[in-house]
C-alpha cells in the first residue's frame, strides 16, 4: 500500500504540467507595465504564452 | 497578436484572457521591439539561462504559443508560421470555448453557485479589509455592503 502511495505521489510530480512564473512587464504601452506578470496580475486568467527569439 | 486579443475580448466576450509576449535577451540589450505597437505584456526570458523555455520545454519555441489554463496547465499549443490567421484562432476559439469559465455576479467564492456562503464570505472580506474583485458584484469600483446587498437580492431572485 505504501508502495503505490509513493508511486501515485512521484508520478504525479512527473507529470504535473503546471507552469509559473513572475516577471516584469516590459511594454510601456502595456496596462500592466511594471507590474509582474503573469503572477499576480493575471492568475485568474487563461493565458496565452506568445514567444518570440526578438528582444 | 495585440488585435486578436481584442477581438477575443470585444467580439468574443474572453474579458479574463491575455496574451503575453515572451521575449529572450540580455536585459541590457532588452528593448520593446516585438511587442512595439501594441498592449501586450511584454516578459523577457533572459540569456543565458532563458528560465521561461526552460519550464515550458519543449514547447516555448519561436513563433509558438502555448496556451494554460487557470491554474497554469498546458491546454494547448500553435506554432505561428503563417501569423494569426483564420486557422490559428479557429483553434485558439476552440480551445477557449472548452476551457473558458463564464464569471457568475455574486459568486464570490468560485463555486459557480451563488448562495448564502458568498454571503458570509463577502461580509468576512469586507471586515476583514480583504476584498477582491469578485467582491465587487455591483461594479461600482468599490466592496461594501452595497454588494452584499446585491448578492441578497440576486440569491432572492
Amino acid at each position: 500500500m505504501k508502495k503505490l502511495l509513493f508511486i501515485l505521489l512521484v508520478s504525479g510530480f512527473i507529470f504535473s504540467d503546471e507552469y509559473e512564473y513572475s516577471l516584469q512587464d516590459y511594454n510601456a504601452t502595456s496596462p500592466t507595465y511594471g507590474l509582474d506578470v503573469w503572477n499576480p496580475e493575471y492568475t485568474d486568467y487563461i493565458t496565452l504564452h506568445y514567444f518570440s527569439s526578438q528582444g | 497578436m495585440s488585435n486578436f486579443q481584442n477581438e477575443l475580448r470585444d467580439d468574443d466576450g474572453y474579458e479574463n484572457v491575455v496574451i503575453i509576449a515572451v521575449g529572450q535577451s540580455n536585459i541590457s540589450n532588452f528593448n520593446n521591439n516585438f511587442t512595439a505597437n501594441s498592449d501586450l505584456p511584454l516578459v523577457m526570458d533572459q540569456y543565458p539561462g532563458l528560465p521561461i523555455r526552460s519550464q515550458f520545454s519543449p514547447y516555448g519555441q519561436h513563433k509558438q504559443v502555448v496556451i494554460l489554463d487557470y491554474d497554469g496547465n498546458m491546454i494547448g499549443y500553435i506554432t505561428l508560421n503563417s501569423g494569426v490567421n483564420n486557422s490559428a484562432k479557429n483553434y485558439i476559439r476552440g480551445i477557449l470555448e472548452e476551457h473558458y469559465q463564464q464569471s457568475v455576479p455574486g459568486d464570490v467564492n468560485e463555486d459557480s453557485i451563488v448562495n448564502i456562503q458568498d454571503v458570509i464570505l463577502l461580509v468576512s472580506s469586507i471586515l476583514n479589509g480583504q476584498t477582491d474583485d469578485n467582491g465587487d458584484v455591483n461594479a461600482d469600483g468599490t466592496v461594501n455592503i452595497l454588494d452584499v446587498i446585491q448578492i441578497v437580492n440576486i440569491i432572492l431572485s
